[in-house]
């Protein structure tokens, strides 16, 4: 009887014990999955100061169990170092060896090392606060990507700007050095007079280039190709002198006058019958392209064919930039085509044709 | 100026090629304006008289910043209108654009900013070898300028010589087969086996 109670007391205290066990595990849970929320929720801070959030928010890492934290490296050219707590220094944590965790961050001009102390942690804080680095080490790498592709983006706007401030430049440079030497070497009334004429001709022409100057100059966000110039286009003449620069025999049908972007149609034009002419030289087919201009309700809609000549690329690559060349400058073409055709409104897209493509040029005006 | 010279004026920016234009008059040329590699094309198929000179700018739409659309303009006047000379005038500073430039036939590269005296002093220059290569012409002796790689032989060249030659006698009857295989000694027959042979097409305005 009394070894039977001795088992009874013993299965109910084991049965509190797991009970017990189970509400603090419980507990735990939640605690720890309350402190991931509260981490996960710096992450849009991060991506706006990366490092000043770990200062910041130091509380918020204490409670993950990221109390010792160091970072040091090169911050966009400049040597950047921190710390949060105690000193990281290693020691032996059982199960960890010196109980340091670090990640390596490197990117075009900045690298940087964290690390995190987990010296004192032992038992499910030590395995919270790992869990812990690890998000925090991607978060930080998430992060640092993000501002790379920001950085890169507005490089690559500056330099657009940059570029096409560099060719007026110089034409400015060239027109005001004509100007002066003209004026400089009249050298009779009549001589002056008739220059200044000139001038006062080519005042308005002037005026125009130092007002798009300026425009580069003083807004950040301006791009020289987003601006639409509607000029009245003849739409085969157009295509024929572009086959025609191109080599490529052209056999149309339809016309239409239109009201559009003259620059984003001699775009598409240039790159489509372009590729066309290196694609039949490469491969000692003649080259041709069958045109046909189609009038929708609101929209013109001209059908380039080749179906004699195969694609280089896959259909739905044939618009993505450098899908046929790594090189510098090359293989954006078709790419750059869609953006100006969108910019001005209208559409660019390709389908199978044959054991070519048919690429189809949508422009959404009135015929003028 | 004995007789007007025609000088083609390719440039994009519209007020640097109204000034051009003026002081290209005031010289004593007889200008004709474009601002794109198309316009430019256009002027030459348009125009039946003679263009002797082309001040071209490399830089032109839709790749202002590249000297691709102005090469590729002046590759086609000088096969349309051999006797071309071409001042190139550029901001493409790279040695690579020039040396293309002088390889499809170039007379001159200026860089941007030019002088006025220095394109002055260009234009002269082309002017006197169009005049010289004018008078060898009425001598029945022609000048050319070719470009063709080393490597590929004698026989490479000499067709090349051909085409040159071909092309340049055609340009100058006015693509009149009959005087120009007269000029070239050949029979209609001969010339038109080259014209085939070298895919020299008519142009028509």
């Amino acid at each position: 009887m009394n070894e039977l109670y001795s088992v009874a007391v013993a299965l109910v205290t084991a049965g509190l014990s797991v009970g017990t066990t189970l509400l603090w595990l419980r507990y735990l849970s939640r605690l720890h999955r309350q402190r991931m929320d509260q981490l996960l929720a710096l992450r849009d801070q991060m991506h706006e100061d990366p490092l000043g959030t770990l200062l910041r928010d130091q509380h918020t890492l204490a409670q993950v169990g990221l109390r010792s934290l160091d970072w040091q490296g090169r911050w966009y050219g400049a040597p950047v170092a921190g710390s949060l707590g105690p000193a990281v220094r290693p020691a032996q944590v059982p199960g960890l060896g010196p109980g340091v965790l670090s990640q390596f961050f490197q990117y075009d001009d900045m690298s940087l090392t964290l690390r995190v102390g987990l010296k004192g942690l032992r038992g499910e804080r030590l395995l919270f606060a790992m869990q812990a680095a690890e998000v925090l080490f991607a978060m930080l790498q998430g992060a640092l990507a993000a501002r790379q592709l920001a950085l890169a983006a507005a490089v690559n706007q500056r330099a657009r700007v940059s570029v096409f401030l560099q060719h007026d430049m110089r034409n400015l440079a060239q027109w005001v050095q004509l100007v002066a030497e003209d004026f400089g070497a009249a050298d009779t009334d009549e001589l002056l007079m008739l220059r200044a004429r000139r001038l006062r001709k080519n005042a308005a022409l002037a005026a125009d280039r130092a007002k798009r100057m300026a425009q580069a100059l003083l807004n950040p966000a301006w791009q020289p190709s987003a601006r639409v110039q509607l000029t009245a286009l003849d739409l085969s003449a157009q295509i024929l002198q572009a086959g025609h620069l191109h080599q490529v025999a052209i056999d149309i049908e339809g016309t239409a006058t239109l009201q559009w972007d003259g620059v984003a149609l001699t775009s598409v034009l240039d790159n489509l019958l372009g590729n066309v002419s290196c694609l039949s030289r490469e491969r000692l087919l003649s080259a041709r392209c069958r045109v046909v201009i189609r009038e929708a309700e609101q929209t013109i809609q001209v059908h380039f064919e080749t179906p004699q000549l195969p694609l280089e690329v896959p259909l739905e690559k044939l618009f993505e930039p450098w899908s046929n060349s790594r090189a510098l400058h090359k293989g954006l073409g078709m790419y750059q085509a869609r953006q100006q055709t969108e910019q001005a409104g209208g559409q660019l897209y390709a389908e199978h044709l044959g054991s070519g493509i048919r690429v189809v040029l949508c422009v959404p005006c009135q015929k003028s | 100026m004995q007789n007007k010279l025609t000088v083609m004026l390719v440039e994009d920016d519209a007020s640097l090629r109204d000034w051009w234009a003026g002081s290209l008059e005031e010289m004593g040329y007889v200008v004709l304006l474009a601002g794109s590699v198309a316009e430019g094309w256009a002027l030459s198929r348009q125009t039946v008289s003679q263009i002797e000179l082309a001040v071209l700018d490399l830089g032109l739409p839709p790749t202002p910043n590249e000297a691709t659309a102005g090469l590729e303009l002046m590759r086609l006047l000088i096969l349309d209108r051999p006797a071309l000379k071409v001042l190139v005038l550029t901001g493409q500073d790279e040695p690579a654009v020039a040396l293309q430039a002088i390889s499809l036939g170039a007379f001159d590269f200026l860089n941007k900013p030019a002088s006025s005296q220095r394109l002055r002093e260009a234009l002269a220059r082309a002017a006197l070898f169009l005049r010289a290569e004018k008078q060898l012409n009425a001598n029945g002796q022609t000048r050319m300028t070719l470009t063709a790689p080393i490597a590929e032989g004698v026989k490479e060249f000499g067709e090349a010589a051909q085409e040159g030659l071909v092309r340049a006698v055609l340009a100058d009857s006015q693509f009149n087969v009959a005087q120009a295989a007269r000029k070239l000694g050949l029979t209609r027959e001969h010339l038109y086996y080259f014209i085939k042979k070298f895919g020299i097409r008519r142009v028509t305005p």
